[in-house]
């Protein structure tokens, strides 16, 4: 993030709230008109076959993990101002988020692979 | 000038508005004492902050400058304080005046409408001694923005300097009300974030920025919307507002700040 500008990020941080506010909107239509059917066994063996369904999960985990932590990270510098916060600041959140899309990944994709069998 | 030649200079008629200007009556002034309370501050003493009050009479026409003054010659010739114009050009007499970063010179205790007027140093400042406060930080924050005209040609900016670079209206206007500050660091003062972060640049600086980027004079946008783009410069604005609203120049620091995030984010200017 250090390599990054300030405003870069702050673009990415938008661009990210729209895409996040698009794939829920995907998400949660996929729950429309019955919530109670749409979480049923073989309603969602079925939308897990649905590449776009997959895609948008896929992007909703990285697009929230992503601005999460962006967001997380503005918060801390501003309330942290030591002479080498920014780089521990960028230096752990960039682990922890690597570790979260790790295990995320596994998660989903194990989730995924179980249901489509 | 006589009093007559001046009433009559007052009671000037513009015959294209139709608008009469007045003399008003002048009427005698009214007085009133107060108690100045003061947190002073002196470093010789130790112990940090003290309050001390004086009572002082004064005409609705004085401000509280006046009432700082008067108590310098009459009652403590220790109080320290920084003025100089005496008529809002200047900036050198900001102060807290009843919890409100203000000018002392435009300030009138009769408009304040309290018995006792509090007189604090400016927040976010170091304390020299009492009222005055060490502005280098906020000047050396001032500094860095480069405000003043950049050229790419260096001949043109340090040896042409007789050279006329014209302007039209519409171009001044995209500056000019944020060419009105005065560098009085209440704006600085008032900011929250500058409290919270002491390497915000701050408001002041910031307006600066926009200023001089936005002349279309200067060719030095880009090295200055460097400086302005981190977490210490635009992107600690949260937008309180408080900056613009203890202007006594009114000028919008929070307007400018805004206006550069747009222009960085979109890559122009855009007004």
């Amino acid at each position: 993030m250090g390599m990054v500008s300030a405003s870069t990020l702050r673009r990415w941080q938008y661009l990210l709230g729209i895409v996040l506010i698009v794939v829920l909107g995907i998400h949660l239509a996929f729950r429309w008109p019955s919530y109670e059917q749409s979480i049923s066994y073989p309603v969602v063996v079925n939308q897990i076959l649905n590449y776009g369904y997959i895609a948008a999960i896929y992007i909703l985990l990285y697009a929230a993990l992503a601005h999460g932590l962006i967001g997380f990270r503005t918060l801390l510098l501003e309330l942290w101002h030591w002479k080498y916060a920014r780089i521990t600041v960028d230096v752990v959140l960039i682990i922890i988020g690597v570790a979260v899309a790790v295990i995320g990944t596994i998660a989903l994709t194990g989730a995924i692979l179980t249901l489509a069998h | 000038m006589s009093s007559q030649q001046t009433g009559t200079a007052l009671q000037t008629t513009a015959a294209t508005e139709k608008i009469t200007i007045t003399k008003p009556p002048l009427g005698s002034p009214i007085r009133r004492t107060y108690v100045f309370k003061v947190k002073r501050y002196d470093p010789e003493r130790g112990g940090g902050y003290y309050w001390r009050e004086y009572k002082i009479e004064l005409t609705n026409h004085e401000t509280v400058l006046d009432g700082l003054i008067k108590i310098k010659w009459h009652q403590d010739a220790t109080l320290s304080f920084r003025y100089s114009c005496r008529m809002g050009i200047c900036g050198s007499c900001g102060m807290i005046i009843n919890g409100v970063p203000r000018l002392a010179c435009e300030t009138k205790p009769y408009d304040l409408g309290t018995e006792v007027v509090t007189i604090e140093p400016l927040s976010n400042f170091e304390p020299i001694k009492d009222v005055a406060t060490d502005f280098s930080d906020f000047f050396r924050k001032h500094r860095s923005v480069k405000p003043w005209l950049i050229r790419k040609d260096e001949t043109e900016q340090f040896e042409k300097l007789e050279t006329y670079y014209p302007q039209t209206e519409e171009q001044l206007n995209e500056y000019l009300e944020f060419a009105y500050c005065i560098k009085c660091g209440l704006c600085y003062s008032a900011c929250p974030m500058v409290f919270l972060n002491k390497d915000y640049l701050g408001p002041q600086a910031l307006a600066q920025a926009y200023r001089w980027s936005a002349d279309n004079r200067d060719e030095g946008a880009v090295l200055r919307l460097k400086v302005v783009d981190s977490e210490n410069g635009v992107w600690s604005c949260h937008y309180s507002g408080t900056c613009s609203k203890v202007c006594p120049k009114d000028v919008d620091p929070a307007l400018a700040i805004n206006l550069l995030k747009n222009w960085l984010l979109t890559g122009r200017r855009r007004r």
